[in-house]
């Protein structure tokens, strides 16, 4: 009889749960795509709920219940915190130490009577994990390799901000870390809140703004505000920092340092945020090559595996593949919390089951698609219920269809198979387009994502192509790495400049043969495709690659800024009739905007969705 | 409950926040972002 575990991480940042059997991750998901609210934090229900209907189980037959973090200990960290604020701690203490006192030290008794009220039967009581150990869990298990060093880099999680494991078949083993408040996570989100983002999900803003700026601040990051060991260990100096006392992440210290107040969110973006932009990613990036460099001379491994908040940072994932340190790189989708849920079941499981992938080659992670999926028929009693006008092809005619379409100039929303588990579409929901079209990254930004015309695209392009196009040292299956577009496709402009053009002027230039996705420092995100981990998407990249020569497309999530990613069908046509998209795919059935009945939606669904 | 709270805050953790300040014996002070190695264990190479 098989063996269920089940990972929950909830009440923090970006809740999910996973379902494991016999050591074989079967089903996970985001509570946010459930909710349809960003980040949610809240119990998920709904993500267990599906679990358990994907595997075909109540809660009586799992065999554990994991939490992906240890309360106790994180309370012994938020007193420590308290005890070091100060004074100015007193307002956050009195806000945040009644929760804790009422449930959160008690987070497990809490887990429990919320899986009991799903009415899906009695769940074994949950137990706790511990949040990095969560992590690397989630970076080393289902890796493809059988023995790797583990690095796991965030904010935060009880103490540990950053930990080395070694990884040895079904053994995971501490090695060294470093506690609170020293933080790659916590550096990185200070300045993306000085720079006027969101902290915890505008860090993809940050990076994103640092190729436009010169890192001019980064000699004064390393004098002042952190301080590197040739050990790989660093320290921030509190000095400046406020985020332990509860209430700002920078202090005035800070702000002086900078010469300016923190930017307020509504006002212009200024070159100088660009710099500080450049200047904090080029300390990331230095203080992760130096933690990959200790863990690999801790471990004895030549193989490294990551997870955490910061192992999404995608610029510096790639400088570390190419920086000769370690061999091979393999980085957890879900690197941020959601994946704790993920890895906490993991390593319940393997202790007993193994590590089953290993035998077939690859990775443990279906290609992170693990969420719910949607027949062609359930498809079509949703589309027949609304009266939608579709097209439904076989499999050999639908690949051309679209590829056509694409071809054309068309952006296509493409919904196949289940859902992606972690924050990137990987072409099970996602938005496509033609990557040497001009227009595409303004048009797809401006009438579809509703967001700044900055923000690059990421090219999702097929394996057996990739050396071509990028400066790839392996596989990216998971769009985690950035590269540098091959010599071969820069255009002239480019290749003379002999570097990359820079300055927020530069947005609208076409860099390289594929304009949509090449960003102002000739890099792109780059996701490599194959039959394995995406079979639907891949074949759709092989029509499209016969049709036009080119093997790569543009691949960006499948929602408008400020919205979780789409679930259902549902989601899907919702999205498509608010914004600029022309064709939607929805399994086998094809949908032409024109050819739809009109769409009346009470109100104004920008009102209804919040600026991220 | 805030009341509770701000009251063990005052008592309790302003002293402990001050002692810890005026000896730098905190991971938040200067003493420690000086130290040699930020790592929890003695970073030890070599086989273990
Ligand atoms: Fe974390």
């Amino acid at each position: 009889m098989s063996v269920y575990t089940l990972g929950v991480s909830a009440y923090y940042h970006d809740s999910a749960a996973a379902l494991v059997r016999d050591g074989v991750v079967v089903a996970a998901a985001q509570q946010e795509r459930f909710s349809r609210i960003r980040h949610d934090h809240g119990f998920p229900g709904d993500a267990i709920a599906y679990c358990l209907d994907h595997a075909g189980i109540s809660l009586d037959e799992l065999n554990a219940v994991v939490y992906y973090e240890d309360p106790e200990l994180k309370y012994d960290r938020v007193l420590s915190s308290f005890a070091g604020a100060g004074p100015r701690g007193l307002r956050p203490f009195a806000s945040v130490l009644p929760e804790w006192w009422a449930w959160k030290r008690d987070v497990l008794a809490r887990v429990d009577a919320e899986l009991l009220a799903l009415g899906r039967g009695t769940a074994p009581r949950a137990t706790a994990s511990q949040h990095h150990r969560s992590h690397a869990a989630s970076a080393f298990f289902p890796s493809p390799y059988e023995n790797a060093a583990v690095l796991t880099v965030d904010g935060v999680g009880e103490w540990q901000t950053t930990t080395i494991w070694h990884g040895r078949g079904t053994s995971l083993e501490l090695v060294n870390s470093l506690s609170y408040p020293h933080s790659v996570g916590m550096l990185y989100s200070a300045f993306t809140y000085y720079c006027g983002f969101k902290v915890d999900s505008g860090e993809y803003k940050l990076m994103g703004l640092a190729p436009y700026g010169e890192p001019k601040y980064a000699d004064l990051i390393r004098r002042e505000l952190v301080h590197l060991r040739p050990d790989g260990s660093f320290t921030l100096n509190m000095r400046y920092f406020a985020f332990h006392q509860g209430s700002r992440m920078v202090g005035r210290a800070f702000e002086k340092l900078f010469g300016a107040p923190v930017r307020d969110p509504e006002s212009e973006l200024e070159q100088r945020h660009c710099d500080l932009a450049a200047s904090v990613q080029a300390v990331t990036e230095e203080i992760v090559l130096g933690l990959a460099r200790a863990a690999v001379e801790l471990t004895g491994e030549r193989r490294l595996v990551m997870a955490g908040g910061v192992a999404l940072n995608c610029v510096a994932n790639g400088v570390l593949t190419r920086s000769g340190i370690v061999d091979e790189v393999w980085i957890q989708p879900a690197a941020g919390d959601a994946g704790c849920a993920l890895g906490a079941a993991l390593d319940h499981s393997v202790a007993v089951h193994g590590r089953p992938h290993l035998a077939a080659g690859g990775d443990g992670m279906s290609g992170a698609l693990l969420g719910p999926g949607f027949s062609d028929e359930e498809v079509e009693r949703f589309l027949t219920a609304g009266g939608y006008v579709f097209h439904t092809y076989t499999e050999d005619k639908l690949y051309d269809e679209v590829a056509s379409h694409l071809a054309d100039g068309a952006v296509v929303g493409w919904f196949q198979g289940r859902m992606e588990f972690g924050p990137r579409a990987l072409g099970a929901r996602s938005i496509i387009g033609d990557p040497r079209d001009r227009d595409m990254q303004k048009r797809m930004n401006l009438k579809i994502k509703f967001r700044e015309s900055f923000r690059p695209f990421a090219p999702a392009v097929l394996a057996e192509d990739a050396q071509d196009y990028f400066g790839l040292t392996g596989d990216s299956p998971y769009m985690l790495v950035v590269a540098e577009v091959a010599d071969r496709i820069k255009s002239e402009a480019a290749l003379r400049a002999g570097g990359p053009g820079r300055g927020l002027g530069s947005i609208n230039e076409a860099r390289s043969e594929l304009p949509a996705i090449t960003h102002v420092d000739l890099s792109a995100r780059v996701q490599t495709l194959t039959e394995r981990d995406n079979a639907p998407f891949t074949r759709l990249l092989r029509a499209f690659k016969a049709a036009t020569g080119c093997p790569v497309l543009v691949n960006t999530s499948f929602n408008v800024r400020g919205e979780p990613i789409v679930r259902t069908p549902e989601d899907a046509y919702r999205c498509f009739m608010r914004t600029g998209m022309d064709v939607l795919v929805l399994g086998s059935h094809v949908l032409h905007k024109d050819d739809q009945p009109p769409f009346a939606e009470a109100g104004d669904w920008r009102d209804e969705i919040p600026l991220d | 409950m805030r009341f509770v709270a701000s009251t063990v805050f005052l008592t309790r953790f302003v002293p402990v926040s001050l002692y810890r300040r005026l000896r730098d014996t905190s991971r938040f002070g200067a003493r420690f972002h000086r130290s040699p190695s930020a790592w929890d264990k003695p970073y030890a190479v070599g086989p273990r």
